[in-house]
């Protein structure tokens, strides 16, 4: 089936990011310390998690992190996560290669692939002929799994990938991980990316349409690729649902304010990070009043 | 020159250029050598920069040239810069090889007569940059080194603010750089230690903010092996400027490196991080009004072409300085990073003779 003539799923309206405890986030690293050291004990991000369910959070945006993990381990009621994939720890600086062609576990990504569903089916073929979605499919499901989630959300391709492959022309890779994550992630797949406007234009070139694109929208235009005007423009043209992540612009405005703007230029959901929030209840539930 | 029929890379919509200085015309023709992380960011920076084109892959692994293929650039690729120019002509290698792959890569597009950009330190020992040098000096076409820390929007506005002067006189610099790697999973890799990780790049921005090296004096320690995991230093920089330095890749919570620079002189006080510029100025300088200003990075113009991170930055200052002519004396000065080179190996040279004090020629 393709994925502009498939019933349209149920884009994410509120999010709570949780990438911010392992990966680096844009806020000052004070900042990060403080909240990483706040949830250093995994009850306590689990009883943050099910506060922010309870405040209107569809679920926890997030790779594999160990952090996670364990709190999710805590919990009995299935916490749903949209699981940000293939993970992109920053020690792979250290390493030359890409981190995609150095394996995670023992299993090659084409086998690992055959254990997928139907959708998953044509992929070892696929890896066989160098196609990058078909590279990576075991490689995310390996990943899936050790986030330990009950609930698997959705799949959303980090943007250091969908940006390569942005950059690179490969709409076929577009076409072929969306079909992939729909049918091994819960239904609903989209892309993360640092160039919200270009990939947005592309994707209407290419005629692809994802559940949700995520990606920077605030009142600054910090970290809108290429230009807030631009960004802004193929937001409200073009009708693919847009989560907006950075609302608070590297800590410059408030989370309210970031929120507002974003959505009165046409994103439908809202994802702030952990470390955009004080009282997580309290804020979430106000975030979730403006998404309505 | 002769510019390309057509861009091999179809993506790029001119409609979203961004406000850019004008495009420098003509087109770049720039070849990716060495396909490790890296690399794929500079192909897909060059892919849908309006300046230039990409010209084709210059990788001996044949498992990374396959992977490169398989993102999807359609451009050819070659294990050796001869068999690639064979097949696609060029006129800028950018090299992003393993580091003690570079002087080789280097010397290779220096014989074919090509611009030259050296992604991070251009050598691994001081014989290395002084082979470099030499090579250096009969090259045909501009030589670039590009150290990421030097694009950082607030450290490369700290630099134009000293470049004018707003400390008068320099006095007292501390500089420390702080990242978690020991701990990390899969890390350490198998070679390297702190100097190499980060202690090149802390002192690259002290040369660019202060001036080069002359003297130094070095300790370091090994916590969990065989390998320095942290160093201190006291370093006197070009107008006699003492600079106290700091570093470690085994200190926990920092997920990205963490470059502080801070300087005092007669007319002020200027912290610079990556999270932010604070100046405390006697008298207005630049744009900056005397008395207390911080700036973060959401105050920073940061205008890129297509955001891949550092080689954005980078590239587009690479085509801005290929286009004037000359990338000498700036943050792409190839100079600098072959001093640095040497200074590195002072420092180890003075912590392994217990801080032994090294002098280094500017």
């Amino acid at each position: 089936m393709s994925p502009r003539v498939r019933a349209k799923a149920q884009a994410p309206r509120l999010l709570l990011g949780a990438s911010s405890l392992e990966l680096p986030a844009r806020t000052t690293r004070d900042r990060a310390l403080e909240v990483a050291g706040r949830f250093r004990e995994p009850e306590s991000l689990a009883v943050t998690l099910v506060k922010a369910l309870d405040a209107g959070a569809e679920a926890v945006y997030s790779g594999p992190s160990s952090t996670l993990r364990a709190a999710l381990a805590e919990l009995r009621r299935p916490v749903p996560v949209l699981a940000r994939l293939p993970h992109t720890p920053p020690s792979e600086d250290l390493f030359h290669e890409p981190w995609l062609t150095r394996d995670p576990g023992d299993d090659s990504a084409a086998w690992n692939s055959m254990r997928a569903s139907l959708a998953g089916l044509s992929m070892p073929v696929a890896a066989m002929r160098g196609d990058l979605a078909a590279r990576i499919a075991g490689r995310m499901e390996q990943e899936r799994d050790t986030l330990g989630a009950k609930s698997i959300a959705g799949l959303a391709v980090s943007s250091p990938l969908t940006d390569l492959a942005l950059a690179a022309g490969n709409a076929k890779f577009f076409d072929q991980v969306l079909r992939f994550g729909r049918a091994r992630f819960g239904g609903l797949a989209g892309f993360e990316t640092r160039n919200l406007g270009y990939l947005l234009s592309q994707l209407e070139a290419w005629g692809i349409e994802p559940d949700f694109v995520i990606g920077p929208v605030n009142p600054r235009g910090f970290g809108m690729v290429p230009g807030p005007a631009q960004v802004i423009a193929a937001v409200k043209r073009l009708g693919i649902p847009v989560v907006a992540s950075e609302l608070r612009a590297g800590g410059t405005v408030l989370l309210a304010d970031g929120a507002r703007y974003a959505l009165e230029n046409g994103v439908t959901g809202l994802l702030p990070e952990l470390v955009d929030l004080d009282d997580v209840a309290g804020e979430l539930r106000g975030l979730s009043a403006l998404a309505r | 020159m002769t510019l390309t029929a057509e861009p091999p890379m179809p993506t790029h919509d001119p409609s979203l250029t961004p406000d850019l200085p004008e495009a420098a015309a003509p087109v770049r023709r720039i070849v990716i050598q060495g396909l490790g992380r890296a690399g794929l960011a500079y192909a897909a920076a060059v892919a849908q920069h309006p300046a230039c084109v990409l010209s084709g892959f210059v990788e001996p692994r044949a498992d990374l040239r396959s992977f490169a293929k398989a993102v999807g650039f359609a451009v050819p690729s070659a294990a050796t810069l001869p068999k690639l120019l064979a097949q696609s002509p060029a006129d800028t290698v950018i090299v992003s090889v393993p580091l003690a792959e570079r002087v080789v890569a280097a010397e290779a597009a220096i014989a074919e007569g090509l611009a030259l950009l050296i992604d991070g330190a251009p050598a691994s020992h001081a014989e290395g940059a002084a082979r470099l040098a030499a090579s250096a000096a009969t090259a045909r076409a501009p030589i670039a080194c590009a150290t990421p820390v030097l694009f950082h929007p607030l450290f490369a506005r700290a630099a134009r603010l000293l470049k004018q002067g707003a400390l008068g006189g320099t006095g007292r610099v501390r500089a420390s750089v702080y990242v978690s790697r020991v701990f990390a999973p899969g890390a350490p890799p198998a070679e390297g230690d702190v100097l190499d990780v980060v202690g090149g790049e802390l002192l690259q921005l002290l040369d660019g903010l202060f001036g080069a090296p002359a003297r130094l004096t070095a300790s370091g320690q090994r916590l969990y092996g065989d390998r320095l995991d942290e160093f201190h230093a006291e370093l006197t920089l070009g107008d006699g400027i003492v600079a106290g330095v700091d570093g470690s890749w085994s200190v926990p919570g920092y997920p990205h490196a963490a470059y502080v620079i801070e300087a005092e002189g007669e007319q002020g006080r200027i912290l610079v991080s990556d999270d932010a510029l604070e100046v405390d100025l006697l008298r207005p300088c630049d744009d900056f009004p005397a008395g207390t200003t911080r700036q973060v990075l959401a105050d920073m113009a940061d205008p890129v072409v297509f955001d891949m991170g550092d080689p954005s930055r980078v590239l587009d200052a690479l085509l801005a300085r290929l286009a004037a002519g000359a990338v000498a004396g700036d943050a792409l000065d190839s100079l600098r990073a072959l001093r640095v080179v040497r200074a590195i190996a002072a420092l180890r040279r003075s912590i392994t003779a217990h801080s032994a004090a090294q002098e280094l020629s500017v």
